[in-house]
């Protein structure tokens, strides 16, 4: 009774000192070394009150419970980040480069609205035809003869989450993919799918974790003409602690998709096999198995991290006249450096190899930096990421791609090299 | 649309098979305690697990090792009862458990108090903590730069994936990387023991640990004792931590009231830590 006495009274001054002097803590050392001085409490006692104390006031400060700021907003974040880059292409053939000077600006919001539900609103630089890329290029676009024009935003993603607990999150709207790869050789990470993501989640024991995403994707949807494309994606997979050091991931993605074969191609330039009427050829249902092995410090912390991971991806609707060269892809590839590049002199270090097959999957969803977003190429990324401070980074990214048709005007080399400069906020 | 209806099936079918395994309708009678986190913390309560549930046969005590950031991790997503920690809550930990409705609560268990040892030969009896940075980090290599014999140091630390590396990077070396030709051991022991077979080395053990094979040097003017760990004079004391979401209450309550009743900080002393009372 006499400590938690003490606790109580040590914890109000504590309060009634924030704002105040922020060395009033120090102060509160000092009357407990005066307890125990005068006897009232031991060393022990007083390292316990003392600690606890300062404990329960920042866990009541985080909660917002002497927070001057209304509710809401204290259950809001705001989030984003801005990307400036220079970027170099060639292409085997052509008389000149391709150099352009472009940015990315990303901003959004996320809303708590109780303990089990979240909304999240954000908007993004880019066009509403393209969503691989946020980019904007600065100068001319294109034909456009405009110095200095204005640049459109786009709503980027909207959802509304619920998660009544930790091993259930139900989304709805347009939001972040909620299926896992390791690499974006099928998905670009701009692209957020619309539609419906359940995500299951559960740790089995100290080494195991079980995940299961599931996807419902509204590609295209016409009540009118009934002309639907949906894809479903179901995606168990397993988290396994090999030892303090060494993480490996690794799931499997199962594909589905309706309305899409016979049906017309969704972009300009598909890569896809068509018809003569240009409609796809082929379904793209398939299958996606993906890992992550993850080693903090290996060769005796020669580096900080050393990341392998690798996709394989096989249309099992595609059948013949297609080949089965076609209807396969992968990648394999290394990450090594610090894991995560936050702060001055971070860096990290990648090196990919991709492959996709004309009908390995639908050829609207891989990275648009990748031989230019196509199916049925083959190509090697290197990427260099250095940190230059908290929350910003510089990065050079390079990319060598080949069509695997050997032929043809527009089946050229390319490559092409990024240099960014990263700022999130 | 028989392929969706199939999927759902499946889904659903999944998800009521992971209800079941976290333990529904189905679980054990027997109340259980799950503790997960430091593994300075683990042999304290790996003992005291092992006494309570002998006077408790009722109450089942699950403890796991990891690491404090993943026992806190495991408390946020409820999947365990207590975080046992080797150092306080982060803020962008605290932040997520705001964030999953989860309100940590701090229980200070023991004190422990990180002795820097070398061999008894040696004459150097005192360091101070920008010295014992600089031989870590290897700016300083020789005993002669500090006062001792013309020999070369011998570095030795705890292995990467201890509380007690953990603890002392962040109290002696501000976060900085241990020079990488370290010698690495497994535990206090190995540490204490090369210590003694080694004239030129330099180590550090939990105060629990000390042997009169080695020698304990002062830190800062300070020498190591559980007075001055207690009354934080000496640089390199922490509190451990016992984290649960909120007040903790029945089974839970009575085994961190246990641990630190007398017969608990007997125990933690027998495990080579401070006692509180």
């Amino acid at each position: 009774m006499k400590n938690f006495v003490i606790a109580l009274v040590l914890a109000g001054l504590v309060v009634l000192s924030l704002g105040v002097r922020p060395s009033y803590a120090g102060e509160i050392d000092l009357l407990l070394q005066k307890l125990v001085d005068k006897g009232i409490l031991t060393p022990g006692e007083a390292q316990q009150i003392g600690t606890e104390t300062k404990e329960q006031v920042k866990q009541e400060i985080s909660a917002g419970k002497y927070s001057s700021l209304p509710q809401w907003i204290q259950n809001t974040k705001l989030k984003g980040d801005f990307r400036f880059r220079y970027e170099n292409g060639q292409e085997e053939g052509q008389t000149q480069d391709s150099s352009a000077a472009r940015i990315r600006a990303r901003v959004g919001i996320e809303s708590k609205i109780n303990d089990n539900m979240k909304v999240g609103i954000g908007v993004a630089t880019g066009t509403t035809s393209n969503p691989r890329s946020t980019n904007v290029t600065l100068g001319n676009q294109g034909t456009a003869n405009t110095p200095a024009s204005f640049k459109s935003i786009i709503l980027d993603y909207a959802y509304g989450q619920y998660t009544p607990n930790n091993n259930f999150t139900f989304i709805g709207g347009k939001f972040k993919n909620s299926l896992w790869q390791p690499t974006d050789l099928l998905w670009d990470t701009d692209l957020n799918p619309e539609g419906v993501a359940i995500n299951l989640a559960q740790k089995l024991n100290n080494r195991w974790s079980f995940f299961m995403n599931n996807l419902w994707f509204a590609m295209k949807n016409d009540t009118r003409s009934d002309a639907q494309s949906m894809m479903f994606a179901i995606q168990p997979g397993v988290d396994y602690t090999v030892n303090d050091k060494t993480n490996l991931r690794a799931a499997m993605a199962g594909y589905l998709f309706t309305g899409v074969q016979g049906k017309a191609k969704f972009n300009n330039w598909a890569t896809n096999s068509l018809s003569s009427a240009n409609t796809y050829l082929y379904n793209y249902n398939s299958l996606n198995p993906s890992f992550l092995l993850s080693i903090k410090e290996p060769f005796r912390g020669l580096v900080p991290y050393l990341g392998i991971y690798g996709d394989y991806i096989y249309n099992v609707s595609a059948k013949h006249p297609s080949s089965y060269a076609d209807r396969y892809g992968f990648d394999a590839g290394i990450a090594f450096g610090d894991e995560k590049v936050g702060d001055w002199k971070q860096w990290q270090a990648k090196i990919m190899y991709s492959k996709l097959g004309r009908d390995s999957f639908l050829d609207i969803f891989p990275d648009s930096d990748r031989y230019s977003g196509k199916t049925n190429m083959k190509a090697i990324e290197a990427i260099y990421e250095f940190g230059l401070g908290k929350s910003t980074s510089f990065v050079l990214d390079y990319y060598y791609g080949t069509s695997l048709t050997k032929s043809g005007p527009n089946n050229m080399p390319q490559q092409v090299i990024q240099a960014d400069w990263n700022l999130k906020f | 649309m028989k392929v969706f209806k199939a999927a759902g099936l499946v889904v659903l079918f999944l998800g009521l098979a992971l209800q079941v395994y976290a333990g529904g309708p189905y679980g054990e009678d027997r109340e259980k305690v799950i503790l997960e986190g430091s593994t300075t913390v683990l042999p304290i309560a790996q003992a005291a697990a092992e006494t309570f549930m002998m006077k408790n046969p009722q109450v089942d005590v699950t403890v796991r090792g990891g690491g404090s950031g993943v026992g806190i991790a495991s408390l946020i997503d409820g999947t365990c009862d207590i975080a046992n920690s080797s150092r306080p809550i982060k803020d962008t930990e605290l932040d997520k458990a705001v964030t999953n409705g989860r309100s940590p609560k701090a229980c200070v268990i023991a004190m422990d108090g990180i002795c820097v040892i070398v061999h008894p030969s040696n004459s150097v009896n005192a360091l101070t903590m920008k010295q014992i940075k600089g031989i870590y980090t290897g700016a300083i290599s020789n005993w002669s730069q500090v006062g001792g014999p013309d020999k070369k140091i011998v570095v030795i630390s705890r292995d990467s994936s201890s509380g007690t590396f953990e603890a002392f990077g962040t109290l002696a070396l501000n976060s900085a990387k241990v020079r990488p030709d370290a010698l690495m051991q497994a535990s206090n022991q190995a540490i204490a023991s090369t210590v003694s077979r080694t004239e030129g080395a330099i180590g550090y053990v939990g105060l629990g640990y000390l042997t009169p094979e080695v020698k304990a040097i002062d830190v800062d003017g300070v020498k190591a004792s559980k007075e001055t760990v207690l009354n934080n004079k000496y640089a390199l004391g922490r509190p451990l931590f016992m984290y649960t979401n909120g007040e903790p209450r029945d089974e839970v309550k009575e085994f961190i009231d246990y641990i630190l009743s007398p017969d608990g900080q007997k125990m933690v002393e027998e495990q080579g830590f401070v006692r509180l009372k």
